[in-house]
């Protein structure tokens, strides 16, 4: 039973315990950070906002349609995550022959079952494991949307507050890119960015960059900052615009004003804004270009194909590296890649999906590395959910999977605690424990508390992060070493005793 | 609504009659006693009080002649909102004389008797009255289908002399400390039914957040105003809120001075200033005037628009010269213009995708297709059903980003052409040909998807399960007529459907697979097997014949499907496990999908976007709602759309909410109709030497001068069966930050407006402006029957010139005719007409000066650009 929740003030709210004391140094810069929100006064400055060597962006990579992550990480081995996932996923399971496996640091924990170590990667992702085994991605187990804790009991109650309209793309994709809740008023990238202005000093171009059109994730609350959509490959100049042409546009353009229709409004601020950034963004592709980056040769290196995702990191790996164009020491960036509903056909084409992935990933990595910029470059790659464990069909090739619900998530970067899988992994079991039917697991980790360390890692303040994430109180702090997702360097990490 | 309904019933029982008539003169010998049958119509369907018009309805009777009488009874008003006429309020009387009784007496060889409905003129304020007869069965005589009708009693007709004013003026509300100040009126029509609500304020100490209608003391509020801002004849319906649940109720509130108009804003949030409606007999109504001229030509212009792939000067000239030879009644030409787009013969794609593949030897077919939109668009004669077809793709999604959608070209084409046959049909008949189509099949899934195996582990497929009802007919929330949300009694919305409904509908559409495929000998036969694949070959007859079941693979359970008024759709176990059987439960799972109570606003919100506004009111809503029915008739709904006042509203003009931004597609085919783009190889035979015409059997079906179009999608964003998912390429709600989602408003279009997407628009217009406008042949560039130069979609200036050389003058006062040729045609009239003047001088100015060459180029430009050309108001 679906059912619909507005976000009440205080219900179970929490006090933040006092973090230890790697954190305490990053929760003041991130206090000071964002000026009159902040809680310390002026001798705790310990940063410039605008020193450009304090730099730091983060990369939102959303797979479309709801990516089958249990095909992408799968279990191994002999043990009882094996087996059911031989079980649950019949036809559409993968045999191990071909995986590629996974050398965790410490062992997963798994959820009503025992730690385990025995994951490997799904075939194409060879890269991607590789990477992992490097420390550099870390996996974070069966997240998803969700409003509070809740127990398979309270699911089948029809009492619980669930996230509305759950299994439904648009409405689990906004979820993940905002709060589970309604009304939507703003995406957490967005309001990231405006807490984080002090930081974003350029009045040409916007701290919120996206390479696949508008989205919810970047979408403001004070409707101050707007979101630029960058071509894939960049931005193309204009052709023929001068003389009589320019004349006519730029000033019908200027003619437009607070009496003109308020869609007119808006389409002379994009036009607007397309201008202003036109020079900076060429500034920063030309100092790309001349950086001495193989960019192209690095993603072949890579395995990348000329696909939509490659030429999006390609061209966002070359806004990074020509940001001395621009003063946003935060920029927050957004992906999004489609082709993830898989409802037939899984196994052949989610093995197409998995091989652009990887060499995208894998891509982007090497640049950002032979840019220097992978220890300031955080890059989350999601998904709005993940699919039934159990197939729709009998037939190996033909069949798909249908929309789920928690699944995993990945985080990469230098600053990325990686080689490590955190919050819960679940056992797998169908009927019993965290599945609600057909194997859409109930998540054990809330979306917005990975969300809310990603946030604190760029800069907001530990006691701000319930006011970006109004549902966060609902959780436990997601820095208690108990919720297992210290995935940033220096947070202390469960079962890991220093 | 329910007057439409009696007006159907009539316009049926007199088909009926015309049929009956001709069988009566049939004299069979020794025929066995043939039954009296009766039948009742409505002849006059308004009774007014105040200059005593008489409503009218008539008995009707055939078969034998003998005297009888006719029993009926009288009903309340299905619409418990609406009044019923109590016997204070009419006499009824028959027209040759005499006050009827508790029968309808028909006399020996009377076969049918006029029955008079005499208003009784009383001094009450009363809302239309309805007096519902329907006749009653007896032993004596049988009923016709027609046995029902409705007569409504009203105060005064509907013209300016018996239009009453009610006046307001805005003060401080209850404490607030304020200079804000307004003024405010309500023009109540004669029937009392509906009235236009005008106002305007100052001053405010800080931004508004919203305007109600509320009721005095208490401060209920009884209407939402959905915009902000001044009003200008804004239409409140009266329709009941607040404590009262019918329309009288409001009336009498509203004459007895209880209702009153209030301004929220950010420092007041229970409101600033205040105005209470206070009835004022002695001020007259302000004169209707006509439309000037110049309104009705942009009137015209915006109806075009709207129902067109853009309006051309030949379009504009019939509806013109129809609307002065009919003394200026606009839209009774508009409704003839409609009805002539009903019975225009559909320009078939699949057949012109044919004809050209043939001409095209060893062209990538799925190119084909792609191509075969414009020349539909820009030429085809049935206009207005290409752009229902064109709506209906927008929520019935397919794609051709989708690999085989895209190399099914005929099953792709096929598709657009079954939305198109649709077009003025019933949404249910297009649902269910949507459902059952192969191309829908492989996009949504559930092509070849079985029922579940638990013992194996698989399920059915719940792709097109979900959708069918969450895009393409209800919806995720349950809605009112009027498209609002219906709020439980816990203020939450109310879902239509949960995840166990879905599992539960994913059964519905088990068992369906190809009906047809080809044989090795490629000869199109009959599908037996429920796996054959999907594959795409040169014929495709399995992607253009509509889907099958497959009874082994269909779920025959019994299945709890979603609610409607609290009632759930079961579909019980049948144990006659046949083709027929899940054909028979697929058309009652269909049947209340399209009748569910959420569809019809759903439906009719999402069209009324993609032809008028982007924010319609709840009224203009529900008025379409209405016409949507429980099948949705959808030639009413296009009527409903086109006609609505909201829609025809002349003083939309300066408005900065109504309407909508132009999406790319129809900002492209406007342009292309408007300069006659064409490339030099007719549809038809090629009346000039050396060039080869398609010699397409239909060129007919197109207007004069049609060509192929061989451009490729230009990359303005959009492009007809090509969205990125099956949300379509904008969604419905897009509200871009800023102004537009502070004021509640959305504007889908502009999701497509980015700064990436801005500049390649303006490269592609200046591509298409240089004569760059072709597909090159994917290997040789050129190709063996035409030459790239003949291929070349180019537009023409001559209208432009004309109007340039035809305007006296200077250079200015021709570049102004430019101008405004441009605006018309193009705008509406509407930068002539907007406080925004900026434009329009800055391209007079512009082009008064370009050079010959350089003039219309820059003219073409500047429209395809400037933001006030991209608006629809």
């Amino acid at each position: 039973m679906v059912s619909f929740v507005i976000y009440r003030q205080g219900i179970s709210r929490r006090k933040f315990l006092k973090k230890s004391s790697q954190y305490s140094l990053a929760t003041a810069v991130a206090a000071n950070s964002v000026g009159m929100l902040g809680l310390l006064n002026a001798s705790d400055v310990m940063a410039d906002p605008n020193d450009p060597n304090d730099y730091k962006a983060l990369v939102f990579i959303m797979l479309e349609g709801g990516n089958d992550c249990f095909n992408m990480i799968v279990p191994t081995g002999s043990g009882a995550l094996r087996t059911n996932y031989e079980l649950g996923r019949g036809v559409v399971a993968l045999p191990e022959e071909g995986l590629h496996s996974l050398n965790l640091v410490s062992p997963a924990k798994v959820h009503e079952g025992s730690d385990s170590s025995e994951f490997a990667m799904h075939p194409s992702c060879s890269a991607m494991a590789e990477l992992f085994n490097n420390q550099d991605l870390a996996v974070i187990c069966n997240a998803g949307n969700l409003v509070t804790p809740i127990s398979r009991e309270q699911y089948f109650s029809g009492v619980a507050d669930l996230p509305p309209q759950l299994y439904s793309h648009t409405d689990q994709e906004r979820q993940l890119q905002s709060e589970p809740t309604n009304p939507f008023i703003y995406g957490w990238g967005g309001r990231m960015a405006e807490m984080l202005t002090p930081y974003n000093t350029d009045n040409q171009v916007s701290p919120l960059i996206s390479i696949s059109g508008l989205n919810s994730f970047q979408v403001t609350r004070d409707s101050q900052i707007n979101t630029y959509a960058l071509g894939r490959d960049g931005v193309a100049p204009l052709y023929g615009f001068y003389g009589y042409r320019q004349a006519i546009v730029e000033s019908s353009m200027q003619s437009i004003d607070s009496s003109s229709h308020l869609m007119a409004q808006k389409y002379r601020d994009t036009f607007d804004s397309a201008q202003l950034a036109e020079t900076i963004v060429q500034g920063a592709f030309q100092e790309a270009e001349s950086s001495g980056v193989d960019y192209d040769g690095i993603f072949t290196a890579a395995g990348g194909t000329n696909s939509v995702l490659t030429r999006e990191l390609k061209t966002l790996a070359k806004m990074i590296a020509g940001r001395s164009n621009n003063n946003n020491n935060r920029p927050v960036y957004f992906i999004s890649v489609g082709g993830f509903d898989n409802h037939q056909k899984l196994l052949p084409d989610h093995e197409a999906l998995m091989a652009d992935l990887n060499a995208s990933l894998k891509g982007f990595r090497d640049c950002l590395d032979a840019q220097g910029d992978f220890d300031k470059v955080l890059t989350m790659v999601c998904s709005e959910f993940a699919r039934t464990f159990t197939p729709n069909g009998d037939d190996p090739v033909e069949s798909g999977t249908d929309h789920g619900w928690g699944g995993h998530m990945m985080v990469m970067g230098d600053m990325v605690n990686g080689g490590r899988f955190y919050g819960s992994h679940p056992n797998l079991a169908l009927d019993e424990g965290l599945d609600t039917d057909r194997g859409r697991w109930i998540p054990t980790t809330a979306n917005s508390q990975c969300a809310a360390i990603a946030a604190n890692w760029m800069g907001v303040a530990e006691s701000d992060l319930s006011g970006l994430f109004p549902t966060l109180d609902n959780f436990p702090n997601p820095f208690d070493i108990s919720e297992n997702l210290g995935f940033i360097n220096g947070a202390p990490i469960y079962g890991e005793l220093s | 609504m329910k007057s439409s309904i009696a007006i159907l019933a009539t316009t049926t029982l007199l088909i009926g009659c015309g049929g009956g008539g001709g069988d009566s003169s049939s004299s069979a010998p020794a025929t066995p006693v043939q039954p009296i049958v009766v039948g009742l119509s409505v002849v006059t369907a308004q009774a007014i009080e105040s200059n005593n018009q008489i409503g009218k309805f008539k008995i009707v009777r055939t078969g034998p002649s003998n005297a009888i009488s006719v029993a009926y009874e009288l009903s309340d008003n299905a619409d418990i909102t609406k009044s019923t006429a109590s016997a204070s309020d009419y006499q009824l009387t028959y027209s040759d004389g005499g006050d009827v009784g508790a029968y309808f007496e028909l006399d020996a060889n009377q076969n049918s008797r006029v029955i008079e409905v005499r208003p009784v003129a009383d001094a009450i304020n009363e809302v239309p009255e309805a007096l519902n007869i329907s006749l009653v069965d007896a032993s004596s005589y049988n009923l016709s289908s027609d046995q029902t009708g409705s007569v409504s009693i009203v105060d005064a007709p509907n013209d300016s002399a018996n239009r009453r004013i009610f006046l307001g003026n805005f003060t401080p509300q209850a404490n607030a400390v304020t200079d804000g100040s307004g003024v405010l009126s309500f023009i109540l029509q004669g029937d009392n039914d509906l009235g236009l609500l005008s106002y305007s304020f100052a001053n405010l100490g800080s931004v508004q957040t919203d305007q109600h209608v509320h009721l005095a003391p208490s401060g209920v509020k009884v209407k939402e105003i959905e915009s902000s801002g001044f009003l200008s004849s804004y239409v409140w319906d009266l329709a009941p809120g607040g404590i009262f649940v019918n329309e009288q109720q409001m009336l009498d509130a509203l004459f007895n001075g209880e209702f009153f108009v209030n301004i929220h804003t950010a420092n007041y949030p229970g409101g600033e200033i205040f105005a209470t409606l206070v009835y004022d007999a002695t001020v007259d109504a302000p004169e209707e005037t006509p439309l000037t001229t110049e309104q009705v030509d942009q009137d015209i212009l915006r109806f075009l628009t709207q129902s067109t792939f853009g309006p051309t000067p030949n379009a504009y000239e019939q509806l013109r010269g129809q609307i002065d030879a009919d003394g200026d009644n606009r839209l009774q030409v508009y409704s003839d213009w409609i009805d002539q787009q009903f019975d225009i013969p559909k320009t078939s794609m699949l057949s012109l995708v044919d004809a050209t593949i043939s001409a095209f030897e060893g062209e990538n077919e799925s190119n084909i297709r792609v191509d075969s939109f414009l020349p539909i668009a820009l030429y085809g004669r049935d206009q207005l059903r290409q752009r229902v077809a064109f709506a209906l793709s927008e929520i019935m999604v397919v794609s051709d980003q989708n690999a085989t959608v895209n190399n099914a070209f005929r099953g792709l084409s096929d598709y657009w052409d079954m939305l198109a046959d649709n077009a003025f049909g019933t949404y249910r008949q297009t649902l269910e040909d949507v459902t059952l189509h192969p191309v829908m099949g492989i996009y949504l899934s559930h092509l070849r998807n079985q029922k579940a195996d638990p013992d194996s582990g698989y399920y059915p497929d719940e792709n097109y399960a979900r959708e069918v009802m969450q895009l393409f007919t209800f919806g995720l929330l349950q809605r009112q007529q009027n498209g609002a949300i219906i709020l439980a009694a816990d203020s939450l919305p109310v879902p239509t459907y949960d995840n166990d409904v879905i599992k539960q509908m994913a059964k519905v559409f088990t068992g369906l697979s190809f009906s047809r495929v080809n044989n090795n000998d490629n000869a199109n036969v009959e599908n037996d097997s429920f796996n054959a694949g999907s594959g795409v070959n040169e014929y495709q007859f399995r992607w253009t014949a509509s889907m099958k079941f497959f009874p082994d693979y269909h779920d025959f359970d019994q299945k709890t499907l979603f609610s409607d008024n609290g009632q759930a759709l079961i579909i019980a176990a049948n144990p006659t496990m046949d083709s027929a059987t899940a054909e028979a439960e697929l058309g009652t799972v269909l049947d209340a999908l399209v009748s569910h109570s959420s569809t019809a606003p759903f439906i009719a919100r999402k069209l009324i976007q993609r032809f008028v506004t982007s924010n319609p009111s709840q009224s203009y809503i529900e008025r379409v709602a209405n016409a949507f029915g429980e099948a949705g008739d959808l030639k009413a709904v296009m009527r409903a759309i086109l006609l609505d006042v909201e829609a025809r509203n002349p003083s939309v003009g300066s408005s900065t909410t109504f309407g909508k931004l132009k999406e790319p597609v129809l900002q492209l085919t406007a342009i292309l109709r408007l300069f006659e783009a064409a490339s030099d190889i007719p549809l038809g035979p090629s009346e000039v030497e050396g060039v080869e015409g398609l010699n397409y059997l239909y060129a007919e079906q197109f207007d004069a001068g049609a060509t192929l179009m061989r451009t490729r999608n230009a990359q303005i964003g959009q492009a007809a069966l090509a969205a990125p998912s099956v949300f379509n390429f904008f969604s419905p709600d897009f509200a871009p930050t800023g102004e537009i989602a502070s004021n509640s408003l959305v504007s889908p279009e502009l999701q497509l407006v980015t700064e990436s997407q801005l500049f390649s628009t303006f490269n592609t217009y200046h591509q298409i402006i240089n004569g760059d406008f072709v597909r090159y042949n994917q290997y040789t560039r050129e190709h063996p029957n035409f030459s790239i130069d003949q291929l070349k979609v180019r537009l023409n200036y001559s209208g432009l010139q004309a109007v340039w050389n035809d305007s006296a003058g200077d250079e200015t006062a021709k570049a102004t005719a430019l101008v405004d040729y441009l605006d018309l045609y193009l705008n509406a009239g509407q930068l002539a007409e907007t406080q925004n003047t900026g434009t329009r001088s800055v391209m007079i100015s512009n082009l008064a000066v370009a050079s010959e060459e350089e003039r219309y180029k820059l003219a073409v430009y500047a429209v395809s650009t400037t933001p006030e050309f991209l608006i629809q108001r």
